[in-house]
């Protein structure tokens, strides 16, 4: 047993790989946690019409940055998801719109507005008329932080089981015997691309059957753009396992590559509130694919957009998905001629 | 014309310091032609050269009259690695028709070719199980069908009858020899000098050089040997003076 022991030491000792993952990565991924839970008081913007001075003071002891816009620029800001709420007064008393894309942050603003209107200064009756941009009491848990999960879990499952089978490719023999035919390398991604593309459409269908199914989450927006999405955030998944996996040396690398590539994903594309985040953290997700993967699942799901208004997270998909196939057929052109 | 000629071939491995070659080197269309030497003297090297699987850190490789990355010659040459480089999941029977399909053939002529491989090779029966089920002999059988698959003018083949049977070993040299004598230029390598001794020509290879190139009667003449081993001990001892 004590030769097992240090034959596993020595292994250990000779792989820096193995050794980044077993005491690098926790403590990286343990610090980010961190950020997330230890998170400070965000001050969130609320576009407001006429207000007394005194109630614009409370909003802003209550945590909340008031500016006095029109009510057309109030919505053009809710719909950017520059500001979370929109607070008029009228003759029944005081009205709020609330962004909604996020419930969480729906709440926490509804709750400061609350706040503010009942700190003794105000006298303003207490009976807030609550209404909803997006979503709202209709839409449950369930049907805000699905959308996103689901993006993510395509985009995991199609990177893993392209990126093994990718590998006993290369680690079986058979890519080499493949790059001696006439078959180009584009080719072999294409075809790797297509087959996979029918399992994502497949492994979609379903996933989007349970959640808006059987789990009863709902959708404001098009169940075929949904599933077009669906496709892409796979691919993406797709191409990110071919590539590493010509990148790595055995499948316990392509292994080590998830909490380097996938755990980021998972962390800083917005699935979870970012809000709280150092700003340069907040700026990772710029770079991520899942952040505009889980943007436009937010917004066909909750927000109702169609097509043109994704237009911006489909082409940063498209992009990823062709910079990083065309990369893999560069990379196994080199490898045709090691 | 000739099949191969490699001239000044040298492949450096900087971070093993090992070096093959320098290698020159002639092998004449429809012969069987033997690279013969212990592991390790640069025998899958050289194969991987001359398939354009690596590129040369010197010297240059002809095959067929084309440059070894010409893509024209991946349907014209058929190269079967060491390692059986086969889907355990698939048939013998898919094996072929994909890679058949790969090299371009499809419909009756991809069918007919199917057939006649599997008969060939004596995997008619086993044509439908999945290849995890094979001996190794069965597996072996099937690599070679797949790099006979586009009808090749050269084929490369390293180490083609290691691990099996005498009896399989004989069937396989007598299909080489047909081979051969239908045009097909047959480059192999080996380490059993029983083997070479089939050869029409050989080279022997030790520690990345070239000892000698020539047919296996003129070698044993040359170094005044009985056996193709003892020729082999003459030229290496000659070498180390």
């Amino acid at each position: 047993m004590l030769a097992l022991t240090v034959r596993l030491f020595q292994q250990l000792r000779r792989d820096p790989r193995t050794l980044a993952m077993a005491f690098v990565a926790p403590l990286l991924l343990i610090w980010l946690l961190s950020l997330f839970v230890g998170a400070k008081a965000v001050r969130y913007r609320v576009d407001v019409g006429a207000l007394p001075p005194s109630l614009m003071q409370s909003l802003d002891r209550a945590g909340l940055s008031a500016h006095q816009v029109s009510g057309e620029s109030a919505l053009s800001d809710l719909k950017s998801g520059r500001a979370a709420a929109y607070l008029s007064l009228s003759t029944s008393g005081p009205r709020l719109l609330l962004q909604g894309a996020s419930p969480q942050t729906a709440q926490v603003v509804r709750m400061r507005i609350a706040q503010a209107l009942a700190a003794p200064a105000q006298g303003q009756s207490l009976h807030l008329l609550v209404r909803y941009l997006y979503g709202g009491p209709g839409f449950g848990a369930l049907s805000y932080e699905l959308p996103p999960v689901l993006a993510f879990f395509l985009f995991f499952f199609a990177y893993i089981l392209s990126g093994i089978t990718f590998l006993r490719e290369r680690l079986q023999g058979t890519l080499e015997r493949l790059l001696y035919t006439p078959l180009r390398p584009l080719a072999i991604v294409s075809g790797y691309f297509a087959a996979f593309g029918v399992v994502a459409a497949v492994q979609s269908a379903l996933v989007l059957a349970l959640v808006f199914g059987p789990l009863g989450a709902r959708y404001a927006g098009s169940l075929a753009l949904l599933g077009l999405l669906s496709l892409l955030v796979a691919w993406g998944g797709v191409v990110l396992g071919l590539l590493l996996s010509t990148l790595a040396r055995s499948e316990f690398q392509v292994i080590q590559f998830i909490p380097l590539v996938i755990v980021p994903q998972a962390l800083f594309s917005g699935i979870l509130p970012l809000d709280s985040l150092p700003r340069w953290l907040q700026d990772v997700g710029a770079v991520l694919p899942m952040t505009y993967a889980v943007d436009a699942f937010r917004r066909v799901a909750i927000e109702a957009n169609g097509f043109s208004d994704i237009g911006g997270d489909i082409t940063v998909l498209l992009s990823f998905i062709l910079v990083l196939g065309g990369l893999n057929v560069a990379l196994l052109h080199r490898r045709q001629a090691a | 014309m000739d099949a191969i000629v490699c001239h000044d071939l040298t492949r450096r491995f900087p971070q093993a310091h090992i070096t093959i070659g320098p290698v020159d080197l002639i092998v004449p269309s429809g012969t069987v032609f033997g690279l013969v030497g212990p592991s390790g003297c640069g025998k899958t090297t050289l194969v991987r050269l001359m398939a354009g699987l690596l590129t040369p850190s010197r010297g240059h490789v002809e095959v067929l009259g084309l440059g070894s990355h010409d893509h024209r010659l991946r349907r014209r040459v058929g190269y079967m690695a060491q390692a059986d480089a086969l889907y355990p999941e698939l048939s013998a029977v898919e094996h072929l028709r994909f890679f058949g399909a790969a090299y371009g053939l499809h419909g009756k002529g991809l069918a007919l070719r199917v057939d006649e491989l599997l008969s060939r090779t004596g995997l008619e029966k086993a044509g439908l199980r999945a290849v995890r089920e094979y001996s190794g002999g069965m597996r072996r059988r099937l690599s070679l069908a797949i790099a006979l698959l586009p009808s090749p003018s050269l084929l490369l083949l390293d180490e083609p009858t290691i691990g099996l049977d005498p009896l399989l070993r004989r069937d396989l040299w007598a299909w080489f020899t047909d081979l051969s004598r239908a045009g097909t230029t047959i480059l192999l390598t080996t380490h059993a000098m029983d083997e070479a001794a089939r050869c029409a020509r050989i080279a022997f290879l030790r520690e990345g050089s070239l000892l000698t190139a020539d047919a296996p009667q003129e070698v044993l003449r040359r170094t005044r040997t009985q056996s193709l081993d003892d020729a082999f001990i003459a030229l290496a001892e000659r070498e180390a003076v």
